[in-house]
């Protein structure tokens, strides 16, 4: 038994050793982005890992004064957290419904939301719907769009989880003479946190990282988000290759604080939404 | 138990219906309208053509190198994020005592925006870029290649670094399988004194079934509709060696040919609903089943 | 108790981050409130217009800081700027004028406007501006006969062998006068250890600038009818066997070992620094880049002569670009006019022709001291008659295929026949979707 556990431990110390090893292929490309970020800029034409003689703490200074990074950042926050949360509550309600009602009626209306995941996006006729509705060029509009873009996975997530929550539950519930609103929020709601935090985690990355519906949609630049302050950087310092290093840097960091804060919750999430589902 | 069904009222799906038919399905099918149109930039009017843009679009080389190029990338994908999103999820379900932290390694790169991969990219993998660079130091200069410069590997590279992205999200998914699969059945196969690799075979892979499933959809949808790696790595270059069908239908807007654009986005669409409805379809029955 | 401490580290560094933020805006947003009220002593409300211009164009004059404010202080219009990634600017702004969405102020070239944006339909006449009669030369502004857009210069660019000159100098050389020269002065140069030529054709369109310019020239001097009867569908590109040999020149001089190694990699942003770090002797370019380089180091001294693809070439000229244009559709026209007033003005085109070395188009704005590679130009080239329009200037259709095709020729995908070939076939039938006449 002794030799058995003994083998195991080579084992997972051979496995570990070589994840560690492999884990470079993904840290290294990101470090010479991040040491990128603290050279001068003729020293980061190097492109390598090599340190900075002097640490150029500036280089974020003046990310921050040159490149409208603070109005870029509360945009994006504005539009990924108002689209993030409209998209999770509507998604989560529809998805609830759905799954509990197990009718040929309710498993089309899946499928027609499921079919949100493989029909591309047609620009124009956004504009033009989004037009008649007499608000293109708002920032409500570009929320509007973004809840809806992502609705399609979140409902695919949700009605994988839900399903796997008994419905003993809520039907006592109902016996007790709870509406439909008031089990899902006081009932359902906190059972399906897991699954929030992937799906506010998964909604939040793809509409932080977007490049191109705030081209299309917002005619205002002002209200543009972080991603685009990257263009409109790397048009203004396209030689500074330190500058467009940091502003990469400060873009990628919100969500990835947000990934640290939700990564226990994203695999459970995923257990039961996707896998399960 | 009848009135029970009729308390989980549809109000609920409203909101969501309503957002998601509004700003997405119906621009969506309004779009697929002019695709049998001759709608251009530089006309007011437009004229129903019926079939002549699905015509064009098998006419023209550059779209058919776009269609297979499309369906490389697909192929390539599909099997580079699985398999080493299987190999990582079985690796980093092992009691390791970096577990954690290897885990959150190998999924951040899924959290870039495909703008920073682009700008970290580029750089690395020019011919005289700092992966060249690597190989001529560690004298393996016959690994040494133009990455996005050699017509015949490039697509082959941008699909490598969509692997490198999203295979950590690959992972999640099948450490989550992995995860929803009992220990007693490890532990009886142990008894019954089956190795490793029987147990991965036995065991692993058939539970992990609905994983892979998902997984298999969700990277062939993405590989088929791949448009922004390949924009911000090459535009589809060098000439037109790397255009794949997201990218040409910017192209096709670019010259002004709108009505060609939507008629390659519906094509995509049913080509993504041909493959990938199926897989649906097969994982749903296996539900009612179990 | 660890575990919450180090949570408690990550919400304090986020909350930094936040309040940073905050910060930053908040600054802005005072910043903001003061100008309104400074505003509303002087004129009624602020008025806020957009301009829209590539990314590629930061350099643009019209778009120095220091004269946006001062208009906004003069007027109390507010500007701006969306600067739109290169790549996708004709769709963004196609889409924008499809939609009736567009911006109040567009920076674009002249000639790709009437080909990508439809000027006629989508745009402003301005004929009966006020600065329109001070105007020297309408014909940099205008199409269809009439005046769509605005400038402060009349400056075409010219297109051909931007070369530093202290280089040749020190070796010895001479400006190259046929191809033969030119390879024997490729061969000096790379022999004192300096790359020749820097290639950046990772950017499509700089490989046209050898063709456009080699093309126009040879059947300008040979066969002056050819863009004529090219446009009305009696000709071919493959009709011309010396294109063919144009671009197997251009792509010799690559696999000669006279360039950089890397053509496809390197990109047009990475030419300034390769010329101020002295890396590289020429390229094929127009003279703005010159100007570049002078902004970076003024001490440099590049000049242009004609692409050496026949003997005796003439320096190749292209349209006036970069004009700016007001859109039918825009919310603010009459505040857009205001501020091709402004531009217009004689203090400040003073101003920009003067900081930028343009030569006037106004009646009233002395053209400065040309800088002495621009005095070499109307010297040697302009003087003489020894210019000749580029092809750009005869091409009604969208360029950025033949781009891709030029790209593939470097490649290795392509031999020049093949190339002439499919861009017959593309011109043909990008004419046909245009419904030119004759196709």
């Amino acid at each position: 038994m002794m030799g058995f556990s003994r083998k195991l431990k080579i084992r997972n110390y051979i496995v570990e050793s070589f994840l560690l090893l492999s884990s470079l292929l993904i840290l290294l490309p990101v470090m010479i982005m991040i040491i990128g970020s603290f050279k001068t800029s003729a020293e980061v034409l190097d492109f390598s890992l090599k340190f900075p003689k002097k640490w150029m703490f500036s280089n974020y200074m003046t990310v921050f004064r040159e490149g409208g990074i603070g109005r870029a950042f509360l945009n994006s926050v504005v539009i990924t957290g108002i689209s993030s949360v409209i998209n999770i509550v509507a998604s989560s309600a529809a998805s609830f419904i759905l799954a509990r009602r197990e009718t040929k009626f309710a498993n089309t209306l899946y499928m027609y939301f499921f079919m949100g995941l493989i029909a591309p996006m047609s620009t124009i006729t956004t504009i033009r719907i989004v037009q008649w509705m007499g608000f293109y060029g708002s920032v409500t509009s570009v929320i509007l769009i973004y809840a809806s873009l992502n609705t399609a996975f979140s409902v695919f997530l949700y009605s994988g989880f839900i399903k796997t929550i008994p419905k003993a539950l809520d039907e006592v519930a109902f016996l007790e003479g709870a509406g439909v609103f008031s089990v899902f929020f006081r009932i359902v709601t906190p059972l399906i946190l897991p699954v929030n935090a992937t799906v506010a985690i998964m909604v939040f990355m793809s509409v932080w990282n977007d490049i191109t519906i705030p081209l299309y949609f917002l005619t205002d630049s002002s209200t543009w988000t972080m991603p685009l302050s990257i263009y409109n950087f790397y048009g203004k310092f396209s030689r500074d290759w330190n500058l467009i290093f940091a502003n990469l840097v400060l873009t990628s960091l919100p969500v990835f604080i947000l990934y640290l804060f939700g990564q226990k919750y994203i695999v459970s999430g995923l257990t039961a939404g996707a896998v399960k589902g | 138990m009848k009135t029970t069904k009729q308390l989980y009222s549809y109000y609920l799906v409203l909101p969501a219906l309503l957002i998601y038919s509004v700003f997405f399905v119906i621009p969506a099918f309004a779009g697929f309208y002019y695709s049998f149109t001759d709608w251009r930039m530089d006309r007011l009017t437009l004229e129903f053509i019926g079939w002549n843009n699905f015509r064009t679009i098998f006419s023209d080389k550059t779209l058919i190198l776009a269609l297979k190029n499309t369906l490389i990338f697909a192929v390539v994908t599909v099997l580079g994020k699985n398999l080493v999103g299987i190999a990582l999820a079985v690796a980093l379900n092992m009691k390791l005592r970096t577990r954690n932290l290897l885990r959150a390694i190998f999924y951040s790169p899924s959290i870039l925006s495909i703008l920073v991969i682009g700008i970290i990219f580029t750089p690395i993998l020019r011919t005289e870029g700092t992966l060249n660079h690597v190989f001529d130091t560690l004298g393996l200069h016959s690994l040494s290649q133009a990455w996005l410069t050699n017509p015949n590997i490039v697509v082959f590279t941008i699909a490598m670094i969509s692997i490198w992205q999203h295979a950590g999200f690959q992972m999640a998914i099948y450490l989550a399988g992995l995860q929803s699969i009992s220990n007693e059945y490890y532990e009886a196969a142990t008894i019954d004194g089956a190795g490793s690799w029987k147990k991965f075979t036995n065991i692993t892979l058939p539970l992990l079934l609905p994983a892979i499933n998902i997984n298999v959809m969700l990277t062939l949808i993405g590989g088929l509709k791949v448009f922004s790696e390949v924009f911000v790595l090459t535009g589809g270059g060098p000439g037109n060696a790397s255009q794949v069908v997201g990218t040409i239908i910017l192209r096709a807007f670019g010259e002004g040919n709108w009505g060609l654009g939507t008629a390659i986005n519906t094509l995509l669409f049913v080509a993504v609903t041909i493959t990938a409805i199926p897989l649906l379809i097969f994982m749903r029955r296996k539900e009612v089943a179990e | 108790m660890r575990k919450g401490r180090k949570a408690a580290g990550i919400l304090t560094a986020g909350l930094l981050a936040f309040a940073l933020a905050a910060c930053g805006s908040g600054g802005s947003k005072s910043g903001g409130a003061g100008d309104h009220s400074a505003a509303k002593e002087s004129s009624g409300k602020k008025v806020t217009i957009e301009l829209a211009i590539s990314k590629s164009s930061q350099d643009s004059a019209f778009i120095q800081q220091d004269l946006l404010d001062e208009f906004e202080k003069q007027t109390n219009i507010k500007v701006n700027l969306q600067l739109i990634p290169a790549e996708q600017t004709t769709t963004v702004l196609q889409t924008k004028l499809a939609v009736e969405e567009a911006p109040d102020i567009i920076q674009y070239n002249l000639a790709s406007a009437t080909t990508d944006l439809n000027l006629e339909r989508n745009f402003e006449i301005l004929d009966d501006e006020p600065w329109a009669s001070r105007l020297l030369n309408k014909d940099v502004l205008s199409a269809y006969g009439h005046i769509y857009s605005f400038h402060v210069s009349q400056d075409t660019g010219m297109q051909g062998v931007v070369y530093n000159k202290d280089i040749f100098e020190e070796l010895g050389l001479s400006i190259p006068n046929n191809y033969e020269e030119f390879l024997a002065v490729c061969e000096k140069i790379k022999e004192s250890g300096t790359t020749p030529v820097f290639m950046p054709y990772k950017d499509n369109w700089a490989i046209n600038i050898w063709p456009a310019a080699a093309f126009a020239d040879f059947v300008s001097k040979t066969d002056p009818t050819f863009f004529d009867e090219l446009n009305n569908n009696k000709r071919k590109w493959s009709d011309i066997p010396e294109f063919q040999t144009f671009l197997q020149q251009q792509y010799d001089i690559y696999k000669m070992g006279y360039t950089n190694t890397d053509v496809l990699s390197d990109s047009y942003d990475m030419a300034v620094g390769k010329f101020l770090n002295k890396e590289v002797a020429m390229m094929f370019m127009g003279d703005w880049l010159i100007e570049g380089v002078a902004q970076q180091d003024p001490n440099m001294r590049l000049g242009v002569f004609p692409i050496p693809a026949i003997d005796n070439p003439s320096l190749g000229a292209s349209p006036l670009g970069g004009q700016l244009f007001i859109p039918k559709t825009a919310k603010h026209i009459e505040e857009a006019k205001k501020f091709l007033d402004f531009m217009a003005s004689k203090e400040i085109a003073q101003q920009i022709v003067d900081s930028k070395g343009y030569v006037s188009n106004f009646s009233d704005v002395t053209t400065p001291a040309l800088p002495e590679y621009k005095q070499e130009i109307v010297d040697l080239y302009i003087t003489p008659k020894r210019t000749v329009l580029t092809t750009d200037a005869y091409m009604l259709v969208d360029r950025n295929e033949l781009y891709r095709m030029l790209q593939d020729q470097f490649a290795g995908g392509m031999t020049p026949e093949e190339l002439l070939k499919a861009w017959d076939e593309k011109f043909n039938q990008l004419m046909t979707d245009k419904q030119v006449p004759g196709f």
